[in-house]
Formats: C-alpha cells, sequence, structure tokens
C-alpha cells in the first residue's frame, strides 16, 4: 500500500529526514512517535506533498513519486487524492456549515450530482455522531466535534489512506476519547491510516504498528505491546519515559 | 489692543501663572486678528501708503487677459496685465498680480485682503452689481459663438437647440445659455479646455467672449467663428463696496486712460482693437438695473434644492459606477500581484503604484483630454469620470484584497490543496471567500469615500453636487446656505451609504460565527 524508500528533506541546512524506509499494508493502522524534531510530522506532509521531498521515493497505490526532480502539480494532486489529510488545527473551512464542509470535496474536485454528495455527506455526519450539527458553522462546535468534521471531510473525497497530524493534540482532554473511538472504529472497519501522535493512548488503541522515530530515521517498530512494553532501543525507552511523566 | 495686553501684563503679581497664560492667550488673540486685519483696509489713504495695487486674476484665463510670456515663461502678459499697470501708474502706485481661482475670485475679493480689486474680465452685470462695486467698463466686448470649421447650420443660438455647448463656469456666456433654454450647457473651468472638446466633436459649439474667440482661433483651422458677435457686455474693475473713494479713483484713472489713448494702445497691441471701444469714452451708467439683493439661498430652496438633488443624481451614479468598475478589476489585480507568473505580478504591482502614487487630477486630465487628442478615443464627460474612478480606486482596492487574502491562515490553504483542490479552485472556494469578508469593511469605506472624491471630475465639464453648489453659490452669492443644503444632501448620501454598507457586512458576518 505505502512504500516509502530513503526518503530525505532539509530546511535549509537542517536535515529533517534522513533516509526514512517506511512499508504499510493496506487496512493497517501505524501510529507514528518519537521527539519533537524528530520529522514525524514532515514525513506526513511528504507523503501527500504539502512539503516536498528532496530524495527518495513515495509510493501510494498505484503511484510513485521521485525525490530530486520536482513532481508536476497535477501529480502531487493525484497523490492527495489517494492520501486524505488531518490536521491538527482541524482547519476547517469557518464560512460553511459541517455539512457544506464534508460535501465540498466531492461537489468541486470529484463532480458528484449535488443529491449524492450531501447523502454521503450525511451519512459520514452519522458515523462520527455529528448529524445533528450539519448546519453549524464550525466556530459553533468544539474542538472534538470540529476534529471529527474534519475526519468526515476527508473521507468524503474516499481516500485509499488516511493521514492524522497529531489529531487529538489540540484537545482538552476530555473530548479526545470521541476523536479516538471514531479512529478506532475506522481501523476496525480496515482503514488504511497513518497517525502522528504525542496520544500514548491513541497509539494503543487503534495502531497495529509503532513506529518510532529519531533524527529522521525509523528508530525501532513493532506491535504497541512489544514497544511500549519492552522497547530496545535507548532513545525509545528514554521518550516513553518522559511521556509517562 | 497692544496697550490691552499690556495692561493685563503688568497685572496684580499673585496668581501670575493664571495672567501669564492669559496674556499669552491674549497676545495670540492679538496676532490672530491683526494678521488679516492690518491689511485689510484697502481703502485709498492705506493704498498710497503701501505703494502697491493688488488686483486679483487667474493666471490660467488665458491669451489674451492673461498668460505666460512664450518668450519668457516666468513673465505674465497680456492686455489686462497692462491695463493693470496703466492703471496703476494713474493711481500713483505699483501694480502686482495675486493669483486666484476665476470663479470664486468675488468671494475671495471679501474683507480686502488677498488683493484689493478684480481686474479679470468681469463682467458688469446686474449680477455681479449685486455683489460688489464695479468700475466704469475699460473693455466692451460681445458673445460670439465658436462651432468646427465643418459646421453651417449653427450661426446663433437657436440653432443650437439640444446641442452641447461649452461655456465657462458662472460667466455671462453660461447665464445667457441657461436663460435660453433647451440647450445642453456644458461646464468648463478655464478658458482653453472647452476649444479641445469642440475640436474632437464633444461639444456642437462654444459660447464665449468675443476676445477669447478671436485669440483662440489665430491659426486654428478646425474651429471657426459662426455668426457675428451679441448680447453686448462690458468689463469693469470689481471694488468692494466698502470703497467708494478707491471707486471713484479708479474711474477717474480709467477715464484718463481712454482719452489718452493707452487702452487703444494695449488693445491694438493684442489685436482688440476694434471702433466699437469708442463707445467707452462716452459710456454713462444705467444701474437701474442692479440685481436683487442678497438674502438667504435656503429661503429660495424651492429652486435650488431641486437643481442640486438633480447634480446629486450624477454624484451617485459616477460613484456606483466607478465603485463597481474599482472593486472588480481591484480583485483581478490583487489575484495578479499575489498568484500571478512574475512579469504579470510586476505589471500589477506597477499599475497599483502609478495609480496610487499620481494625483487622480492627473489622472482625470490624461483619460478624458490626453486619450482623446492622443489616440482619438473620446470618451464621454461621464465614462471618463467613471474609468478615470474607477482605475484610480481598483489600485486602492487591490490592496485591500491583498491584505485580505494575506490575512487568510495558512491552513486554509493547505486544507483545501490536501483536500484535492488545484490552487485556483482552492483560491476561489476557499481563500476568497474569507478574504473578501475581511477586506469589506475597508472597501465600503473607500465606496463612502468615493462620494466625496468624486467631486473632482467637475474639471472635465461633468456638473456633479460640488460643482452644481459652485456654481449656484456663485449665482446666489450665498455660500452659506447653499453650503448647508449642498452638506445635507451629501450627508444624507454618505449616511445611507454606510446603512447599506453595514447591513451587508451583517448579512456576511451572519455566517461566519
Amino acid at each position: 500500500m505505502i512504500t516509502v524508500e530513503a526518503l530525505t528533506k532539509s530546511f535549509g541546512s537542517t536535515r529533517v529526514l534522513d533516509g526514512l524506509d517506511h512499508r504499510q499494508a493496506a487496512g493497517e493502522t501505524v501510529a507514528l512517535i518519537g521527539p519533537s524534531g524528530c520529522g514525524k510530522s514532515t514525513f506526513l506532509r511528504c507523503l501527500n506533498q504539502l512539503e516536498t521531498h528532496d530524495t527518495g521515493r513515495i509510493t501510494i497505490g498505484d503511484l510513485t513519486l521521485e525525490g530530486g526532480r520536482a513532481a508536476t502539480t497535477e501529480q502531487q494532486r493525484q497523490l492527495r487524492l489517494r492520501a486524505g489529510m488531518v490536521f491538527q488545527q482541524f482547519h476547517l473551512f469557518p464560512h460553511r456549515t459541517a455539512l457544506e464542509n464534508v460535501m465540498e470535496g466531492p461537489l468541486h474536485i470529484l463532480r458528484e450530482p449535488r443529491a449524492e454528495a450531501e447523502a454521503r455527506a450525511r451519512d459520514l455526519l452519522a458515523k462520527v455522531d455529528l448529524s445533528a450539527r450539519a448546519d453549524h458553522l464550525p466556530g459553533q462546535l468544539s474542538g472534538g466535534q470540529q476534529q471529527r468534521v474534519a475526519i468526515a471531510r476527508a473521507l468524503a473525497m474516499r481516500p485509499q489512506l488516511l493521514l492524522l497530524d497529531e489529531p487529538t493534540s489540540a484537545l482538552d482532554p476530555e473530548l479526545r476519547d470521541e476523536v479516538r473511538s471514531v479512529l478506532r472504529q475506522l481501523a476496525e472497519e480496515g482503514m488504511t491510516m497513518l497517525v502522528v501522535t504525542h496520544d500514548m493512548q491513541l497509539a494503543r488503541e487503534v495502531a497495529d504498528q509503532v513506529v518510532f522515530l529519531h533524527q529522521g530515521r525509523v528508530a525501532e517498530s513493532g506491535t504497541p505491546e512489544a514497544i511500549f512494553n519492552a522497547p530496545t532501543h535507548e532513545r525509545t525507552r528514554d521518550f516513553l519515559r518522559k511521556v509517562r511523566g | 489692543m497692544q496697550i490691552a495686553g499690556l495692561a493685563v501684563a503688568s497685572g496684580r503679581r499673585s496668581h501670575w501663572s493664571f495672567h501669564r497664560r492669559w496674556r499669552c492667550l491674549h497676545l495670540a488673540l492679538i496676532a490672530l486678528f491683526s494678521l488679516p486685519l492690518l491689511p485689510a483696509r484697502a481703502d485709498l489713504s492705506e493704498l498710497r501708503q503701501r505703494g502697491v495695487l493688488r488686483w486679483g486674476n487667474d493666471a490660467e484665463g488665458g491669451a489674451p487677459y492673461i498668460y505666460h510670456d512664450p518668450d519668457h515663461a516666468d513673465r505674465l502678459i497680456g492686455f489686462e496685465v497692462e491695463f493693470a499697470e496703466a492703471l496703476a501708474g494713474r493711481l500713483g502706485v505699483k501694480s502686482e498680480f495675486v493669483q486666484n481661482n476665476w470663479d470664486m475670485l468675488v468671494p475671495a475679493l471679501g474683507d480686502g485682503t488677498k488683493f484689493d480689486v478684480i481686474i479679470a474680465g468681469l463682467e458688469r452685470s446686474p449680477e455681479n452689481l449685486g455683489k460688489l462695486a464695479m468700475s466704469r467698463p475699460y473693455f466692451i466686448f460681445g458673445q460670439q459663438l465658436v462651432v468646427r470649421a465643418e459646421a453651417t447650420n449653427f450661426t446663433s443660438l437657436d440653432d443650437l437647440r439640444g446641442r452641447a455647448v461649452g461655456v465657462l463656469s458662472a460667466s455671462g456666456s453660461h447665464h445667457l445659455v441657461e436663460r435660453h433654454g433647451g440647450i445642453e450647457a456644458k461646464v468648463y473651468q478655464d478658458n482653453v479646455n472647452y476649444f479641445r472638446d469642440l475640436e474632437v466633436g464633444r461639444l456642437d459649439a462654444v459660447l464665449t467672449d468675443s476676445p477669447i474667440a478671436q485669440v483662440n482661433l489665430v491659426g486654428n483651422t478646425k474651429l471657426k467663428l459662426a455668426g457675428k458677435p451679441f448680447a453686448p457686455g462690458y468689463y469693469a474693475v470689481g471694488v468692494r463696496r466698502e470703497d467708494p473713494l478707491l471707486l471713484a479713483k479708479i474711474n477717474e484713472a480709467i477715464g484718463a486712460l481712454i482719452v489718452d489713448g493707452t487702452l487703444e494702445r494695449i488693445y491694438t497691441k493684442y489685436a482688440l482693437w476694434s471702433p466699437e471701444q469708442m463707445a467707452l469714452r462716452d459710456w454713462k451708467a444705467d444701474d437701474s438695473v442692479i440685481a436683487q439683493t442678497q438674502h438667504s439661498a435656503l429661503r429660495d430652496w424651492r429652486t435650488y434644492l431641486p437643481l442640486l438633488l438633480r447634480a446629486s443624481v450624477t454624484t451617485i451614479w459616477i460613484t456606483c459606477a466607478g465603485m463597481v468598475l474599482a472593486v472588480v478589476w481591484g480583485l483581478a489585480l490583487a489575484l495578479f500581484r499575489m498568484y500571478g507568473p512574475a512579469p504579470v505580478r510586476w505589471l500589477s504591482i506597477a499599475y497599483i503604484e502609478v495609480f496610487r502614487g499620481t494625483p487622480l487630477l492627473l489622472q482625470i486630465y490624461f483619460i478624458y483630454f490626453g486619450l482623446a487628442q492622443q489616440l482619438g478615443l473620446k470618451l464621454s464627460a461621464g465614462v471618463a469620470a467613471v474609468v478615470s474612478l474607477g482605475l484610480n480606486y481598483a489600485a486602492t482596492e487591490a490592496e485591500n484584497y491583498r491584505a485580505g487574502l494575506q490575512a487568510v491562515p495558512r491552513g486554509q490553504t493547505e486544507a483545501a490543496l490536501a483536500l484535492g483542490m488545484t490552487r485556483a479552485l482552492a483560491i476561489r472556494r476557499v481563500i476568497l471567500p474569507q478574504a473578501l469578508r475581511i477586506s469589506l469593511p475597508s472597501v465600503t469605506n473607500d465606496f463612502i469615500a468615493m462620494f466625496k472624491d468624486s467631486s473632482i471630475v467637475s474639471v472635465i465639464a461633468l456638473v456633479e453636487l460640488t460643482k452644481e453648489y459652485q456654481i449656484r453659490a456663485i449665482d446666489s452669492g450665498d455660500y452659506i446656505g447653499m453650503g448647508l443644503m449642498t452638506a445635507a444632501i451629501y450627508f444624507v448620501m454618505s449616511y445611507l451609504a454606510s446603512l447599506g454598507a453595514r447591513q451587508i457586512e451583517r448579512r456576511m458576518n451572519r455566517d461566519h460565527r
């Protein structure tokens, strides 16, 4: 499903990704953890080309993007259509209702008929338990509700893969659960997901595999049990000690 | 007054700071009042003591009255310059020219602070005699029609029904055309531009004082005189009513200049002499027709208000059409500047800087006169006004939009792109709607400002509210009453516009938290 080979990315003289490799099968959910500055968010942003990688190769489904030579904007767009994105700060369109946010892509990018797009958008809002809020503007929703709308918006594009950049970090602790349970449900339904997170509970609940990133490379990976209970890498142990307080 | 100041200064020592403050105030008041007061008493003895006769005119008046010597650009010549010098010489003083807008000369004479007399082709008309004292005439002129060389059927005002005729604002010709009725009077601020507009076909004729017609047609093959001069009039020196002594001396001096042939010599030099001028010698005042005494224009609101309202329609449509152009073109400029390829971006920046960095007045002249002259692009005054205001304000609006576009968070663009939108779609569906809401208050502000800025288009013979005010204020002599009516109309327009703007803002923000 996803194959990433020898990915590098520098910002000025700082090398953020340093030969990162990653493989992920369809239907698998991977949690990407690591200290800040380890490159996990940059990695995620490379996967849907909000950042362009310097060298290496990204393959999602049947599409491969080589680093080094600039991908065309159309190639980038094709990659984004395959990999939906959910942001830490939601980034809902503030001038459109929850329903309109979810319909926006199908209607204007996929050019689906309005009735079809709306019916599906309502289904998706029901799925994230927000049917009652369909006509609310983002400003009238709580953070947890906004994030669930954002997930529905990404799903509306029928992506092969969902990228989630710290989906619970901006939420108050009591609101995180509603997002976690939506993601848990998606994982059970077989959605392929890559989640960057500091929320260890989320990683434990949804991930089939946990990947620990250090200095722009994969330092260690394994099942949640293996990583959380018996980390082999010194850095992983340090990190887990810190996040557990 | 100085003594009063000293008395206060030497007052009791206690509360000296109070006294000192009081004294400062006092001295300031003295300074304030004595500045305009000292030279104000332009009576004859004062004038003799000063040794200078200050005469008001507008150097834009042009040949043959007053104009810059083609050989020495900084020297003014013209028959009125020489007449003023001769007159001052007779009075035993020097002559000093004071520049003033022609159509504001009468009010500017006021209390004689700026200048002592007006020598500026001012007609000895009942209207003018209602406002100030006038000397015996120093020049006899007629009204002269000027038409394009190929025109054959225009020889009198009667032939010009329904046609556009150019006249000088508040001049005798202006009154004549208005009184004649059925003719579309196009009002100009100077004696040059209506000939241009006649040449390019915006006017069918110009009605003007015969000396202006004669001089401007020298060497001009495109225009010709039509018919004989008619409605004779007299140029006379305008003097304050409070100055009867000066008036008498000036009358005496003019009489002498006629008898000793000085006037004939001057007028011959400027090719203005004709036997008809001999009538100056035996001229007798017939002031039985002096116009009504002045009273407040507010009392005549039934006459003036409809005129002002009619003119405000022009203001409204120019402003609205100009703003539509500015809003649309400004948006295009902002998008070019933000998202266009490099050359388009540079062009857009250049456009914005040039239009913001040069006066609107200059742009109007350029678009109205410049394009007609150089490219034969004859925009009507209305279109030229809308285009000028629109193009000028577009630069400002573009910057408003740019501010709005930049204020939309980066995350919005990323979310739109991540969803799979092309950049163009992201701008159209996500960025622009939010940016427009942000820039809306600045844009509506500019709309209200344009109501007032639109008055500048009166320079291209478009009578909008401010110009109508000027014309009627001069007619009625009541600048305050007419000003109050005009200000009220402006206020109502601006207030309604801002109410409307607030309504739109509210509606747009309703679905935005």
